[in-house]
């Protein structure tokens, strides 16, 4: 049933807005510069029409922050006309959001059997043999990412107005941010693999920049270069899994690919390996932009970046962007129960190491970060389940309460003046009210308290597990372990952070509630991350309660993967008792470890330094993520630059140069020889024309 | 009456010797000048009796190609001359000499 004409046509506005945003903010960003180098080359303070009272306020309070981090100092400069690209990012989010929201009412309202709407087509590529055709479509998968991106983007827009405020590259940043949110929305929205691909590398460059925004201190330049090679490793598993895909399918077209898999194992069994091998690399990509577990290092690093970025891009959508290509492509994973259960091992495993090592950090972005990569193992564990919707489930209310999480601690850097070591804070709920009872409420989804969102979606993926036996009990039990690990320091930080003594020079700091504008985001997403859990109540809630709501509207989007998985695994369903017994297990194990981690760092610092004494090396041992970063270092970058040396003594050294400077001493030589010539008698010019007159003469007689 | 075109190379030959002799030999700008100008004659002479033995073997038919080209040589002589005459003076006027020997400043 082809959807009418007219919306076809304004699906391009979605992607497009967002992207005219950025290059407005652009614009605006170096007219700021101009504007800057005209008038005052150092920090703010010129009058002009355009800076409001309240924003010198915020740029007087980020200034008298005496602190002695010296790389988060900031010097508040007064945007200019550059402020304008506040609001012009915001509404271009904005837009971009209602028309979304727009097209996926349309969605619903076509009914079961319209599976998505679809922009028209664009030739890109027509190699006669291989033409790509990229449209953008709306399916009931990219239906609640496109408002995920959109909608918390926006909301972390409009906080970053506050959060940014007095930066030099205010403008930039919203140019950049803009920027992001164009490619997500491609790599969602693009019905080919190779369209999701330009938005996978676009939203890699993005992260990139961010990440290192602040470059002129030096780290965050290193983190975000470190970021991107990262990623690189996985973008290239991605590329050779779609050469497969190519191989295998003869197109790039992701409806035409999910849908193919079932057919292709039916007719050639052959082709089971060469699955498994494009699912593998895909995953592969997948694990590099969602952070697992051998590529997971990035992460933390990248909370070098301002704060709203590692909200927007590092914890609710770009990491999830591997999320997404395992589900969109579910069949082509479901195929092989071998393959699943790698990528359940890989999730579980990261879940459980990087919620060990958010148990000793003591930066309160780390935390986050390494509380970001947990759960995004989690999300793993479930697609390596088959539990595809559950993913997106937790995906969703992940998305609400670490962007709370991570905007609330953006609320208690700013009000700290850009103090990260909860060390060094303490009883931060006397000055800052609405921070911490939004990011209580983060606290508790993250850490799985009973009815709040977390707890739906981490104990449906749980429960997922268990059901499926074998094997994955060990999983289920890592899952539960983390699960536990999650309570504890998702209440370490809450108590570290807001209660306690108070760990600061009074007299230096003077912690403020941030304003309006970034309070208000974080009040929307507490009513989110409170709320987040109806999108799907599990099915022991059916006596009284509408269950499984996003479960049924992903249906037709996880069908064919699930209905491979029943042909080869047979359907796997927890009686109601054994549902409730995990279900209160879980709520029992995130209750006992979020009370017993609150009990004990509520008091202040002393439990934790003594884990650092009882056995640094152990803790250690923790603090380093497992030591997999050193491990890196030694094994991979070491090495590296050991032959990198070596390429450039010998090969670049002798070979490269030796005929370079051979090729400029031959010239030389035979110069010195050749000069002899010019003699300066015109008699041995007059020879040398004569003689090679008569030689061309004698070969031209000769060759009659 | 009628001179054998032997003859006439013979002579060519001979003119174009002396200019060659007088090109290599002498040092006087002018002088070199006037020996090209001696070659450039004797290849006319060639090129008027080759004519001229065409037209003997062609019974009497005229053959008209060694003139014209003579006459191009001719040309291309006036010019080359009118040229090298003014860098004569030009050179005269900076260095006061029209001996070759004390103009091979581009010798290093």
């Amino acid at each position: 049933m082809p959807p009418s004409q007219a919306e076809l046509a304004w699906m391009w506005w979605i992607p497009a807005l967002p992207l005219l945003g950025s290059v407005l903010c652009g614009l605006l960003h170096f007219l700021t510069l101009r504007a800057r180098g005209a008038w005052a080359p150092k920090a703010g303070g010129h009058g002009h029409d355009h800076g409001d009272s309240h924003g010198h306020a915020a740029a007087a309070a980020a200034d008298h922050g005496d602190d002695d981090h010296g790389h988060d100092e900031h010097v508040a400069v007064d945007a200019g006309i550059g402020a304008l690209a506040y609001p012009v990012a915001v509404l271009a989010l904005l837009i971009s959001f209602v028309l979304a929201l727009a097209a996926v009412v349309q969605l619903g309202s076509l009914g079961e059997h319209t599976v998505s709407i679809e922009g028209p087509a664009w030739h890109w590529i027509d190699t006669g043999v291989f033409p790509i055709d990229i449209s953008i479509v709306i399916d009931r998968l990219s239906a609640v990412m496109v408002l995920i991106v959109t909608g918390i983007g926006l909301l972390i827009h409009i906080y970053a107005g506050g959060y940014m405020k007095g930066d030099p590259g205010f403008a930039k940043f919203f140019a950049y941010l803009n920027l992001f949110v164009f490619a997500m929305l491609m790599l969602i929205l693009s019905s080919s693999l190779l369209g999701l691909f330009v938005g996978w590398e676009g939203v890699g460059l993005c992260s990139y920049l961010l990440i290192g925004f602040w470059y002129d201190k030096g780290w965050p330049a290193e983190a975000g270069q470190k970021a991107f090679v990262m990623n690189r490793i996985g973008d290239a598993c991605f590329l050779v899994g779609s050469f497969l895909l190519v191989h295998l399918f003869g197109t790039l077209d992701l409806s035409d690919i999910a849908g193919g898999v079932a057919a292709k194992l039916a007719s050639a069994p052959g082709a089971q390996l060469e699955l498994f091998f494009a699912g593998l690399c895909l995953f592969g990509g997948a694990c590099g932009k969602s952070a697992q577990l051998p590529l997971f290092t990035w992460l933390p690093d990248a909370m070098a970046g301002p704060t709203p970025v590692s909200a927007l891009i590092h914890a609710a959508t770009m990491v999830t962007a591997g999320i997404y290509l395992v589900v969109r492509l579910n069949p082509l994973f479901a195929a092989n129960p071998t393959l699943l259960f790698l990528i359940a091992t890989v999730g579980a495993l990261t879940a459980f190491v990087a919620g060990t090592t958010a148990l000793v950090q003591r930066d309160i972005k780390k935390v986050l970060a390494y509380s970001t990569v947990s759960q995004l193992g989690y999300m793993f564990l479930a697609l390596g389940t088959g539990a595809f919707s559950s993913a997106i489930f937790h995906l969703a209310t992940h998305a609400f309460f670490k962007a709370l999480l991570f905007l609330g601690a953006g609320s208690v850097i700013h009000g700290m003046h850009h103090e990260q070591d909860m060390h060094k804070m303490g009883n931060l709920r006397k000055y800052m009210p609405q921070t911490f009872l939004t990011f209580v409420v983060g606290a508790a989804a993250l850490s799985g308290l009973p009815l709040f969102s977390g707890f739906f979606s981490k104990d449906e993926i749980l429960g997922q597990v268990f059901a499926q036996g074998g094997g994955y009990y060990v999983l289920w039990t890592i899952g539960l372990v983390t699960a536990a690990m999650t309570a504890f320091y998702t209440w370490r930080m809450v108590a570290l952070t807001f209660y306690g003594p108070e760990r600061f020079d009074k007299t230096k700091l003077h912690p403020h509630e941030s304003p309006i504008l970034m309070t208000a985001p974080l009040l929307v997403l507490a009513a989110l991350a409170i709320l987040g859990g109806a999108l799907s109540f599990p099915p022991v809630f059916e006596s009284f309660v509408r269950v499984e709501y996003l479960h049924d509207w992903l249906a037709p989007v996880t069908a064919p993967g699930t209905q491979i998985l029943e042909e080869q695994l047979g359907k796997h369903e927890l009686a109601h008792s054994t549902e409730w017994i995990l279900l209160g297990l879980g709520a029992c194990v995130a209750l006992a470890f979020a009370h017993r981690a609150f009990h004990r760092f509520k008091q202040g610092t002393a439990s934790d330094l003594a884990t650092f004494e009882r056995s640094p090396l152990r803790a250690r041992f923790l603090f380093e993520a497992w030591g997999i970063d050193a491990a890196y270092t030694k094994l991979v970058v070491q090495p590296v630059r050991v032959l990198a040396l070596m390429i450039a003594a010998v090969v670049d050294g002798t070979l490269i140069d030796g005929f370079v400077n051979g090729a400029a001493q031959a010239a030389l030589s035979g110069a010195s020889r050749l000069r002899r010539m010019t003699s300066g008698s015109i008699a041995s010019y007059g020879l040398w024309m004569g003689a090679v007159t008569a030689l061309i003469a004698i070969l031209l007689v000769w060759n009659r | 009456m009628s001179v054998p075109p032997g003859h006439l190379f013979a002579l060519a030959a001979l003119l174009f010797a002396i200019g060659l002799a007088g090109f290599f030999l002498r040092r006087n700008v002018i002088v070199v000048l006037m020996c090209i100008e001696l070659m450039l004659n004797a290849a006319n002479l060639t090129f008027l009796a080759a004519s001229r033995m065409h037209t003997l073997e062609n019974g009497g038919r005229p053959d008209l190609q060694g003139p014209i080209f003579a006459i191009f040589v001719i040309v291309v002589a006036a010019v080359e001359a009118a040229v090298g005459l003014a860098l004569v003076i030009a050179l005269y006027r900076n260095k006061q000499t029209v001996s070759l020997d004390d103009v091979a400043d581009l010798k290093d």
